[in-house]
């Protein structure tokens, strides 16, 4: 999955440029300790500052630019007037849909101030929206009352808003009067990078999670983007000593920073919410993490929505900490329509060309003194061999996967060689894997006596409810099905809610494995065939 | 013939007439006093109704999203007999809006906007003027109720 940050117009552009300064920050921090860890972030994010108003683009390098609307602005912006700036992206529109095509998540970034912001942010969410994309806008509310805007612009904001929640697209609404405080003045620098920073951390954690999808159910993450109403980013910073647990006072003060956000609307009791916790410490410390923040967002109550997706980042450079991507509880809503990519593109690409496994290293200078052979060491099968027999560094099935979904090269070379007996393979986990998403990208990586492995342990320890479902006017098993008839009822018939994850896997093993490998499945003889009647009133049902 | 007799009744002629002046009197003016008081009330409730509108909008885009938040306070000065209509708005604890200080042209924008959103010609703005930590916002009422 790649991200794409898009901001609209002056407002945004100057929240994208702190954004990107910030998160380009924490990019140096990593590039100095995990290198191939820092390319990786810098290529799952790409940058765009579009405006009506090409003066305003100056600083910014070329490829970064889109200026929309040259016919009915001049490149001079658009006059105030959000009407105009609409115009203009009416102009430009297939433009920015092209643009916008080529991305699996995208973050836009405007403000309700004068025009281009206010005029093209909810159309340009709505374009991501229309084409299935995971679209998180930020919205930013300008103050009247300390006169960033005049009352004519702040009511106009409102409206913008109002339309997200017609439409039924969350967002991130920071409200710059929350910015001034009386009791505590800070210079208007301190400020912007205080409500910046979260976003900018925890695009580290966000990113990780959309990246590769291995860590959260995607129907999770359509249900987290689902209905009205508002987010919260908030971000929280662990710090502990080299190979030490976080302190309860750390754990504390990481908790309410990532839980107390001030500057963003956020009305009503958190929902479906996104936790990631990333550093190397205990799952004790993690517990800790995770009950703070479930008491912070519960406050106490027994009957809570507040409903948390937990992912975890283990061995990520600092800093670490926890992000969080807190929703509004607005009622229950079906969840949102997302394509979501199946094939990974050039961030795994760009990863895929390290060969081995890369040690860490911990300053810029060791990088540079250290022999080339040294820090990347040749995957031959001999070496691969010689780390079966050592400690292998995945213990389960399912996390050699996530790490083979993140391209980890020590993960991708256990993954070539042959299977590797000291991590379990168990039928089970292997028929939870098979219904994620993600996990199709991994089988095909998988060297052929790892799949007749995992097909070996998928025939011997599930059973599979021997369904009973209509091929055109017979009933049939699914035992009694081929794969192309598999498929063909999983593509043309409907399937009731209970058949539908047997039919699914079935569907899922024959197209990773083989049509051969379904018949060798196993099949329980739970499910009686239904009564001539039965059948009859199933076939009037579908 | 003029006895004691016709003089007595002559006495309590003039005693009843007088009484039935006096009550029919009374009743006038106990229904012109009603219905002056029943204007009175009429007109002040009309001006209530339309200073809670007018502030019930004033307030409206400043609640939000805190719709709990004391933004601002208000208070109501009517004179049905002048047909005036004083509201009076001061920032609340957690804002800075309204004041005449620094926030003349948002005041003004936001009464022709609260005016033209109610619809009510019947009550026509004057300029505002601040009373202390108050805005008073002063409306002519121009109709019969």
């Amino acid at each position: 999955m790649n991200i794409l940050l898009l901001s609209s117009g002056g407002g945004g552009g100057n929240i994208l440029r702190s954004v990107k300064a910030l998160f380009d920050r924490d990019v140096a921090i990593t590039e100095k300790v995990d290198p191939a860890y820092a390319a990786r972030l810098k290529d799952a994010i790409v940058a765009r500052f579009l405006d009506t108003n090409e003066f305003s683009l100056s600083d910014i390098p070329d490829r970064e630019r889109l200026v929309i609307g040259v016919r009915t602005t001049g490149r001079l912006g658009a006059r105030h007037d959000p009407d105009v700036a609409r115009q203009a992206l009416d102009e430009s529109k297939s433009e920015v849909e092209a643009l916008i095509s080529r991305y699996s998540v995208v973050i836009v970034i405007g403000t309700g101030g004068k025009g281009t912001g206010a005029g093209t942010i909810f159309p340009l969410a709505e374009i991501a929206r229309r084409q299935r994309k995971l679209v998180l806008p930020i919205f930013v509310r300008p103050s009247f009352e300390r006169h960033e805007v005049d009352k004519r612009r702040y009511d106009h904001a409102l409206t913008i808003a109002q339309q997200f929640d017609t439409a039924r697209i969350r967002l991130v609404e920071i409200l710059n009067d929350r910015g001034y405080d009386d009791a505590d003045p800070q210079p208007q620098s301190l400020v912007w990078e205080r409500m910046n920073l979260p976003i900018a951390r925890a695009l580290r954690g966000l990113m990780y999670v959309l990246w590769d999808l291995s860590q959260v159910d995607p129907s999770d993450l359509a249900a987290l983007f689902a209905g009205h109403g508002r987010f919260r980013i908030g971000f929280g910073e662990l710090d502990p000593r080299d190979g030490q647990e976080p302190s309860d006072e750390q754990v504390q003060r990481a908790v309410r920073d990532c839980w107390e956000n001030s500057h963003y609307a956020f009305t009503r009791p958190a929902g479906t919410s996104l936790i990631c916790i990333h550093g190397d410490w205990s799952n004790i410390a993690d517990a800790r993490i995770k009950g703070g923040l479930a008491a912070s967002a519960t406050a106490g109550a027994a009957a809570s929505p507040y409903s948390p997706l937990y992912t975890r980042v283990a061995h990520s450079p600092k800093p670490w900490g926890v992000t969080g991507l807190f929703a509004e509880f607005t009622g229950v809503h079906a969840a949102i329509d997302v394509e979501w990519p199946l094939e990974r593109g050039a961030v795994r690409a760009a990863y895929q060309v390290l060969p081995g496994d890369v040690p860490r290293v911990f300053d810029a200078e060791a990088i540079e003194e250290a022999p080339a052979e040294t820090v990347l060491p040749q995957i031959a099968p001999r070496g691969a061999q010689e780390t079966k027999s050592s400690n292998p560094p995945f213990t389960t099935l399912w996390e050699l996967a996530v790490a083979m979904n993140r391209s980890d090269p020590a993960a991708l070379a256990i993954a070539r060689d042959d299977a590797h007996p000291a991590i379990l393979a168990d039928g089970a986990e292997v028929k939870k894997l098979l219904r994620t998403v993600w996990f199709r990208t991994v089988v095909p990586q998988l060297s052929e006596d790892w799949k007749s492995r995992l097909l070996e342990a998928l025939v011997r320890d599930v059973l599979i409810a021997d369904h009973v479902v209509k091929v055109g006017r017979l009933s049939m098993r699914l035992s009694e099905l081929t794969y192309a008839q598999l498929c063909e009822v999983a593509a043309k018939f409907s399937i009731p809610d209970t058949v539908k994850p047997d039919l699914d896997l079935m569907v899922t093993v024959g197209r990773l494995f083989g049509d051969a490998a379904v018949e060798r499945l196993q099949f329980s003889d739970a499910v009686p065939r239904p009564s001539g009647l039965a059948g009859l009133l199933h076939g009037l049902r579908s | 013939m003029i006895g004691p007799y016709a003089l007595a009744i002559r006495d309590s002629d003039i005693t009843a007439v007088l009484w039935i002046c006096l009550v029919v009197g009374a009743v006038a003016l106990w229904s012109l006093l009603d219905t002056y008081l029943v204007e009175r009330q009429r007109t002040l409730d009309v001006m209530a109704g339309f200073g809670h509108r007018f502030v019930r909008e004033f307030e409206r885009p400043l609640l939000q999203p805190f719709p709990d938040s004391n933004r601002i306070r208000w208070r109501l000065r009517a004179s049905p007999e002048r047909k005036h209509l004083d509201i009076l708005l001061a920032a609340g604890t957690s804002g800075k809006y309204p004041n005449l200080s620094d926030h003349k042209e948002n005041l003004a924008y936001d009464i022709v906007r609260i005016e033209r959103l109610l619809g009510d010609q019947s009550f026509a703005s004057e300029t505002p003027y601040a009373e202390g930590e108050w805005v008073v916002v002063p409306f002519q009422f121009n109709t019969q109720v």
